[in-house]
C-alpha cells in the first residue's frame, strides 16, 4: 500500500533525499549488518562499535543531501562515512586511554541466548581477505584502511619511503581486488 | 592517456575505499566524467565491495535501531519547526529559494552556537547548584546552631532571673535575716554547719540558704522548725539534692526562732523527731 517493500537505488536515494522515514527503514534493515561488521572490524569493542552504528545512521540521516550519485554508490558513500567515524573513534584520546587499562585482542559479544560468543575478527570480510596478502602489505592496508592512518603517517610509522607507501598500497588494494572476484 | 593503463594502477580501489588524496580524487571524478570505461571500473569495483560486505554482514542488536529512529524522530520535527518559523519570517522570501551551502553554514553556526550555550549552561548549572546546595547546607547548620544559641541563652536568661530574685531576697528592706549555726546547738551531729534563713515580716515568705549543711543520706530529709514560745511549727523540708542557692520554705506567720532537724524522708512531720543540727534567734 504504497510503501514498497524493495527499492532500485535511484528509487531509494530519492525517497531519502525527500526524507521518507519509510525508506530509512528499508536502508536500515538492508544494510546495518553490512557496515556493523565493517565497524566491527575496526573497533573491536563491541559497546563502541554500537555507538559508532548509530551515530553512523543517523549521520546518514543528516548528511544524504550531500551524496551525490555521480561520485559513487550509496553504500561506498555510507561506508566512508562508517569507516571515517569508526577511525575517530578508535583514535580518539578517550578510546586510547580506555585501551591501556585494558588490551582485549579479540570482539567478545552476546548472543541472543545471551551466551558469551567469540568473534574472530580476522576472520570477517576485508579482514579475512587481508591474511592472504604479503605482510609487508597487509601492514600498509591495515594501518591506512582500518586504523586510518595518512600515507605520510604511514611512512613515518614503517619508515619506508613516501613513494613506497602509495605504490606498496595501490598494489595490495590490487591484490584485494583479485581476491574479491 | 593510457585508460587502461590508468584503470589498473590501483586508483579505482584507492578511491573507493576513501584512501586516495584530495588531488588523487578530483582527477579520479574528472576521468570518470571523461571516459565511461573507468566508470564502469568504478561501479564494479563497488560492487564487489558491496557484495563482499553484504556477505559477511552481522546484525547488530535490535536497541540500536529504535535509538536511530527515535533520534531522526526529533530531528524531523525541530526542521518542521524551523521551517514554519522560516516560511512566516518575511525575510526569508527575499532569499533565492535555493541556498544550500549557506543554509547548511547558518545551520552548523546555530548547531554550534546552540551546542556551546547548553554546555556553558550545562557547566553552570551544575555550579550554581553544587553552590546552592552547599548554601543550603550551611544554612541549615546556621539555623541548627542559633536554635542552640537561644535554647542556652534562655537556660542564662532564667539562671540570671534565679540570681537576681535571689539577690533581691537578702536586699529587700522588710527582710530578715536570721543565722542558724551549729554552735548554738551543743549536740549537733555537725559542729560545723550553717544556714541562714530569710523572713520577709511583711509578706511572711520564708527562705534558707544552706550555708554549710552535710548532705543527708538518700532516705533522710532536713526540716525547717519556726519556734513560736518554745512550740516548733514546721516550716517546710529541704533535702540539698538541687543545686539552689536559695531554697523557698512555708509561709510563716510568727517566728521567736529558728532550728533545723534531720528527719526520715517523707511528708513534713508535725513535731521534730531527729536530731537538731542547727538552731538562731531572731
Amino acid at each position: 500500500l504504497g510503501i514498497p517493500s524493495t527499492y532500485t537505488e535511484p528509487e531509494l536515494i530519492k525517497t531519502l533525499k525527500d526524507r521518507n522515514e519509510q525508506s530509512f527503514n528499508y536502508l536500515y534493515n538492508q544494510y546495518s549488518g553490512a557496515l556493523y561488521s565493517i565497524i566491527l572490524q575496526i573497533v573491536p569493542d563491541q559497546g563502541l562499535a554500537n555507538d559508532v552504528l548509530q551515530e553512523a545512521f543517523i549521520n546518514i540521516w543528516r548528511k544524504i543531501d550531500s551524496y551525490d550519485q555521480a561520485k559513487g554508490r550509496l553504500f561506498t558513500w555510507m561506508l566512508n562515512i562508517v569507516r571515517n567515524l569508526a577511525i575517530d573513534t578508535i583514535r580518539s584520546k578517550a578510546y586510547q586511554n580506555s585501551r591501556k587499562n585494558q588490551e582485549l585482542p579479540d570482539v567478545f559479544s552476546l548472543n541472543q541466548d545471551n551466551h558469551l560468543t567469540h568473534l574472530n575478527i580476522d576472520e570477517i570480510g576485508l579482514r579475512k581477505v587481508l591474511e592472504k596478502l604479503k605482510p609487508e602489505h597487509r601492514v600498509l592496508i591495515d594501518l591506512a584502511y582500518f586504523k586510518g592512518y595518512t600515507h605520510e603517517e604511514i611512512s613515518e610509522i614503517e619508515e619506508i619511503p613516501l613513494g613506497t607507501v602509495k605504490t606498496r598500497i595501490r598494489s595490495a588494494l590490487i591484490q584485494l581486488r583479485e581476491q574479491l572476484k | 592517456v593510457n585508460v587502461q593503463e590508468y584503470i589498473s594502477s590501483g586508483i579505482v580501489e584507492n578511491y573507493v575505499m576513501g584512501l586516495a588524496d584530495e588531488t588523487e580524487s578530483a582527477e579520479f571524478e574528472r576521468m570518470c566524467e571523461l571516459y565511461p570505461e573507468v566508470k564502469a571500473a568504478r561501479e564494479a569495483y563497488e560492487l564487489a565491495l558491496e557484495e563482499t560486505a553484504m556477505m559477511n554482514a552481522i546484525e547488530p542488536p535490535r536497541h540500536i535501531k529504535s535509538k536511530v529512529f527515535s533520534e531522526i524522530e526529533i530531528e524531523s520535527e525541530q526542521q518542521a519547526t524551523a521551517l514554519q518559523s522560516t516560511i512566516s519570517s518575511p525575510t526569508a522570501e527575499r532569499k533565492p529559494a535555493i541556498d544550500f551551502p549557506r543554509k547548511l553554514k547558518i545551520h552548523q553556526y546555530i548547531t554550534a552556537a546552540s551546542l556551546l550555550l547548553f554546555i556553558i549552561s550545562s557547566i553552570l548549572a551544575i555550579y550554581y547548584s553544587r553552590r546552592s546546595s552547599e548554601a543550603e547546607q550551611q544554612y541549615q547548620l546556621c539555623l541548627a546552631s542559633e536554635k542552640e544559641i537561644q535554647t542556652t541563652l534562655a537556660v542564662l536568661q532564667s539562671e540570671r532571673d534565679d540570681l537576681r530574685n535571689d539577690l533581691h531576697l537578702v536586699t529587700n528592706e522588710d527582710m530578715v535575716q536570721v543565722k542558724l549555726p551549729a554552735a548554738t546547738v551543743p549536740a549537733s551531729p555537725a559542729p560545723e554547719s550553717m544556714v541562714t534563713v530569710f523572713w520577709n515580716k511583711r509578706t511572711k515568705a520564708l527562705f534558707l540558704v544552706p550555708n554549710k549543711m552535710p548532705k543527708p543520706a538518700a532516705n533522710k530529709q532536713y526540716q525547717l522548725w519556726a519556734l513560736v514560745d518554745g512550740k516548733p511549727r514546721d516550716a517546710g523540708v529541704f533535702d540539698m539534692n538541687t543545686n539552689e542557692l536559695v531554697i523557698t520554705m512555708k509561709r510563716t506567720e510568727t517566728a521567736d526562732a529558728f532550728a533545723v532537724s534531720l528527719e526520715e524522708k517523707g511528708a513534713a512531720h508535725t513535731t521534730p523527731s531527729g536530731e537538731i543540727y542547727v538552731m538562731g534567734k531572731i
